[in-house]
């Protein structure tokens, strides 16, 4: 049967299985590493994780009877859900540990074993023992008791490890319910997205000008503008509004694309309702809430709600005034705030400052205490160069904010340039995919909500990275998947789990033609 | 167990790498439609934009990950990284041995402090060596040795087989690095009797073994202790001391005006030009030609005058006399007559006026051993020669020259370069003096020791036969007073120069004590003491009788 047009080699099954084995790789490494470093990560956790994992089989499990759509989504976003596994289990790990003293005292109690067998030694035979040590066979006994040592073989009893898995399994609860949560929210969308009746509730903009705006007044009044619109938890609100904004905007772009590409709109009415009817929704969803982020000084929603809305006027029009425009009200902007200095708050003031000139002299302790986020990152990319540390063998937790925002520095560190090369890969290999669902889109509805949902996601993860290398400067958007930041790993998979249910409407309309 | 731990690292990137690239080009295959603008443009332009931004992201990291060379990034990291110092905190760094190589004899180790009972960095010599050793600390940096053999301690670095196969051993089997050890051609016995034998003086004391260039001794004092860098009063303390400037390397750093050690110069000198007169040097001195009219006295001059005794002079003296009784006059006119460009060739010759050259394993990072130029400036008068002759004027002096200066004249007149390491091979700095005459030389400095009035006869021992001079070097120093008015401080540096035995020299030792009085009386016992432990420890064993 040709699927989907496209001929998919992979079988979904095998590559779920490989993330998953990856996955559980991964944190064995980082394991062994840890044990030998004194950080000590936890083999229940790991257990944990690797369960977790293997909710993405359960999940393949249960679509698969229906499914017609293209699996290839869901094992790009395990493969990289896994490494974020992998780089969370490694960082929580060490997280908490102060991480010189604990080293040094590791190392202090090898070294004092290392010295009472010294002192046995008389003082003559020393040389010899040195000599001794390079022969191949005392060389391989060394590392053998080296290894039953980083694995702490001997002390490792497997039920005593069940008993302890069962018994945190209450502490885990928020984590665990709050993954599966994330994950089978996948498999509920795209159960809902096979519904014609559901997708059309969904394309009726009036209803999400509502609901957003509810969402929106909610949420302002929950949060303060102080705290910058985080509350509970480090949760933003604002995360579930890409959701509904995303599928107003695509709704509204649908209905009024004639009336967006011709000069005079062809609404009937007074002159204001011929403006109003069709741009006034666009304001209140779109205006509004930019203007409540320039507020809230959180320039990096801006960024991302202003280049969604380019890319998907551009699609919808076809005019590339759209792209260029936006670009170019980008650079001007960016121009005007760098001319004017009172317009912004200090704290987004200076990170332009740093963004636009690095190494602003004098360097005095002033300017580290404006520059030692970016820098730490810089620290942690040399560190890492072309190869990358390893697993568990780097110095990640020294970047402030590792967990969430600067996450990708760990993993550029411990895998190299050559693993945020995989990964960016994988990102892009995703954003691909979702424009396969865009293009086999039957009406303009589902095709915009595709564009929306894939390229809100590589606008997420370009805004991330480009702020820990400095290419864009510093905002507070975290990595979809890998990033541990709340809402936003549920609404990443939510975003999964739309893009899932358009490709099974694409699959099975080509079927049924 | 690290290489495992890495190539399984490039096995997961692998999978990853096999499968996405799998989707991809299936992807590739599926979008393939859509890439003619006529079509579907849009979608195509908005792919290409977001390549193009991945690819922009990717290419800026290169920058900051791979190829980065930026001046402010590097001190940026060395001063605020905290990666480094972590390394160093877990990497078991190489012992320092002295130059026997035994565990009871090591300069830096590790030991088990009683508080904590925790391993920690331990100099066994204490204040003796610290100068030498220094310290790595997080808060106040490195220094010393412990600085310029970083890289080799820690391990990074493959000079021989040994090294070769620590470093792999450390790159891809060891989680914890073990770094190399270096054997340094210090004595551990001398150099604990120098420290104690200079007591509470000033100034500093060098031991060279003449034959091969060995330092056998470097001690500078005041010292510090070395584990009061960890401790922030202490650390207040020696900082704020600045009577007496303990984090100063006198040894390598101080620069002393040499006094009458530097006549010892002036003879190699006269004696390589064919000089010896025997002039008769009188009560008023000797007044150096043109339009100078501070005459050169002997120093008996005015400690007659202190005395209420009147100096009827030396009389007639040859070279060998001038030297025992260290006549300024004679050396003075010595020096005029043998002129400005052959003192100048010989002092450069014996190592003035040109950075040390240390024999050490990397010859080009030998900079980096910090001891000063010893300068003997160039004259423009006879008044300035003869004054610079007796060793005052600007002539200054490190007290590891004085030591090399000893060293040459007692090995026949071959300078050898000064070297830490002992594993290098001994190597030639330069020829200075001919044989002949630096037998001439050992044999005058004999004399100030053994002979008649000679000014170093506390050296005289029956264990073994010395040979030395005496150097007193008088500073004139204006201190001012709070209330405007001015007094001058006269103080004397003790200097002295010597070798031992002197049929076949061993030892050459220099010492250099600041303020202390008169050379023969302040400097001369301490170098007696180190004779005496180095006749305990056997170094005069071998010596022909």
């Amino acid at each position: 049967m040709h699927l989907n047009k496209s001929n998919i080699k992979i079988n979904p099954l095998f590559g779920i299985i490989a993330t998953i084995m990856v996955t559980i790789l991964g944190m064995l490494l980082v394991y062994i590493a840890g044990n030998a470093r004194g950080f000590n990560p936890s083999f229940v956790v790991l257990m944990r994780n690797a369960l977790m994992m293997c909710a993405f089989l359960l999940v393949y499990f249960i679509l698969k009877p229906n499914y017609k759509g293209d699996f290839a989504i869901l094992v790009v976003v395990a493969f990289i859900t896994g490494l974020g596994f992998v780089v969370q289990y490694r960082i929580s790990a060490a997280i908490n540990v102060n991480f010189q003293e604990t080293l040094i005292n590791q190392y202090s109690a090898a070294a004092i074993k290392k010295m009472q067998a010294d002192s046995l030694n008389a003082a003559g035979a020393h040389v010899d023992s040195l000599k001794a040590n390079l022969s191949q066979t005392t060389r391989y006994n060394t590392i053998k008791s080296e290894a039953k040592e980083f694995l702490k073989l001997d002390s490792f009893r497997f039920n005593q490890v069940i008993g302890e898995f069962f018994r945190s399994v209450p502490g885990w609860s928020r984590v665990i319910v709050s993954f599966l949560i994330a994950l089978f929210s996948i498999v509920y969308i795209v159960k809902k997205c096979a519904r014609d009746e559901f997708m059309d509730s969904l394309s009726k903009p009036f209803f999400w000008v509502a609901l957003t705006i509810m969402l929106l007044v909610l949420f302002v009044v929950l949060s303060e503008v102080k705290t910058r619109g985080r509350f509970v938890y480090q949760m933003t609100p604002w995360e579930a509004f890409k959701i509904t904004i995303i599928i107003f905007l695509a709704g509204f772009f649908a209905q009024y694309k004639d009336d967006l590409l011709r000069k005079r709109p062809k609404i009937k009415g007074k002159r204001i309702q011929r403006l109003l009817i069709p741009w006034g929704p666009f304001i209140a969803i779109w205006m509004i809430p930019q203007f409540l982020f320039v507020l809230l000084k959180d320039f990096g929603q801006v960024i991302i709600y202003g280049g969604l809305v380019v890319v998907m006027i551009f699609v919808v029009t076809r005019r590339y005034i759209y792209l260029f425009g936006g670009l170019g009200v980008t650079i001007i902007s960016t121009k005007l705030i760098m001319l004017s200095e009172s317009f912004l708050p200090p704290h987004v003031m200076q990170r332009f400052k740093i963004w636009s000139d690095l190494w602003a002299l004098p360097h005095n302790s002033a300017w580290w205490d404006n520059v030692y986020q970016i820098m730490n990152s810089f620290f942690a990319l040399k560190a890492g160069g072309l190869t990358g540390t390893g697993l568990g063998l780097g110095y990640p937790t020294n970047v402030p904010l590792v967990v969430s925002d600067f996450v990708y520095a760990a993993i550029a560190e411990e895998l190299g340039f050559i693993g945020a090369f995989v990964l960016l890969f994988c990102y892009l290999v995703l954003f691909l995919l979702g424009m396969c669902v865009v293009i086999d889109a039957k009406n303009d509805f589902e095709k915009l909500l595709a564009v929306g949902f894939s390229s809100m996601l590589a606008i997420q993860v370009f805004v991330n990275i480009g702020g820990v290398i400095k290419l864009i400067p510093l905002t507070g958007i975290t990595l979809p998947f890998i990033s541990r930041g709340g809402f936003s790993f549920l609404i990443s998979f939510i975003i999964i789990g739309f893009l899932m249910g358009l490709s099974h409407r694409n699959g099975r309309k080509t079927l049924e033609a | 167990m690290l290489l495992v731990l890495i190539i399984l690292k490039f096995l997961i990137l692998g999978v990853i790498a096999i499968f996405v690239v799998r989707i991809f080009i299936s992807t590739i295959q599926h979008l393939r439609g859509i890439f003619s603008f006529a079509k579907r443009g849009e979608i195509s332009v908005v792919i290409w934009v977001f390549v193009l931004a991945f690819a922009a992201l990717l290419s800026y990291q290169s920058y900051w990950q791979l190829f980065i060379n930026n001046e402010y990034f590097t001190e940026t990291r060395n001063l605020h990284d905290p990666r480094p110092w972590i390394v160093e905190a877990t990497t078991q760094k190489g012992k320092i041995y002295d130059r026997h190589h035994t565990d009871s004899l090591m300069l830096a180790g590790y030991r088990q402090t009683t508080t904590d009972m925790l391993p920690r960095r331990y100099y066994p010599l204490g204040e003796a060596t610290s100068h030498l050793l220094g310290y790595s600390d997080v808060e106040r940096g490195k220094a010393g040795l412990e600085k310029f053999y970083f890289d080799r301690l820690m391990g990074w670095t493959r000079f021989d087989d040994e090294e070769k196969s620590n470093y792999l051993n450390n790159k891809y089997f060891r989680i914890k690095p073990i770094g190399n050890d270096i054997t340094l051609t210090i004595d551990y016995e001398l150099q604990k009797c120098a420290y104690e034998a200079f007591g509470d003086n000033k100034g500093a004391v060098v031991a060279i073994e003449p034959s091969t260039g060995d330092i056998l001794v470097l001690v500078s004092a005041p010292s510090y202790h070395p584990d009061s860098v960890k401790v922030d009063k202490a650390w207040r303390n020696i900082v704020t001391d600045e009577t007496n400037q303990r984090l100063y390397n006198r040894a390598l750093w101080g620069r002393y005006p040499p006094g009458s050690t530097f006549k010892t110069i002036v003879a190699s000198a006269a004696l390589e030009a064919g000089l010896d007169p025997l002039w008769e040097i009188g009560a008023d001195g000797y007044l150096p030609p043109g339009v100078s009219r501070k005459r050169v006295y002997d120093h008996e001059r005015a400690s007659y005058r202190d005395h209420g005794r009147i100096w009827h002079g030396h009389g007639k003296l040859d070279m060998t006399q001038a030297l025992v009784k260290s006549s300024n006059a004679y050396f003075a006119r010595l020096g005029v007559s043998v002129g400005d460009s052959l003192m100048h060739d010989i002092a450069w010759r014996f190592g003035f006026n040109q950075p040390v050259d240390w024999n050490i394993i990397r010859p080009e990072l030998k900079d980096k051993i910090v001891a000063y130029k010893s300068s003997f400036p160039p004259t423009v008068n006879a008044h300035e020669l003869a004054w610079s002759c007796i060793g005052q004027e600007k002539v200054l002096a490190t007290p590891l020259e004085l030591a090399l200066v000893a060293a040459t004249i007692a090995n026949n007149g071959v300078l050898m370069k000064p070297r830490l390491e002992f594993n290098q091979e001994p190597q030639m700095w330069h020829e200075v003096i001919s044989e002949e005459t630096a037998g001439k030389v050992q044999a005058m400095m004999r004399e100030v020791v053994w002979g008649k009035g000679g000014t170093a006869w506390r050296m005289r021992m029956k264990e073994v036969e010395v040979a030395g001079k005496t150097g007193t070097a008088e500073l004139t120093r204006i201190i001012k007073h709070d209330d405007g008015t001015t007094e001058r401080v006269i103080s004397n540096n003790a200097l002295f120069i010597s070798f031992a035995p002197v049929d076949d020299p061993k030892i050459a030792i220099a010492v250099v004590a600041e303020g202390a009085g008169y050379g023969g009386a302040a400097a001369a016992p301490v170098a007696k003491e180190i004779y005496l432990k180095a006749y305990k420890s056997g170094y005069f064993n071998h010596a022909p009788k």
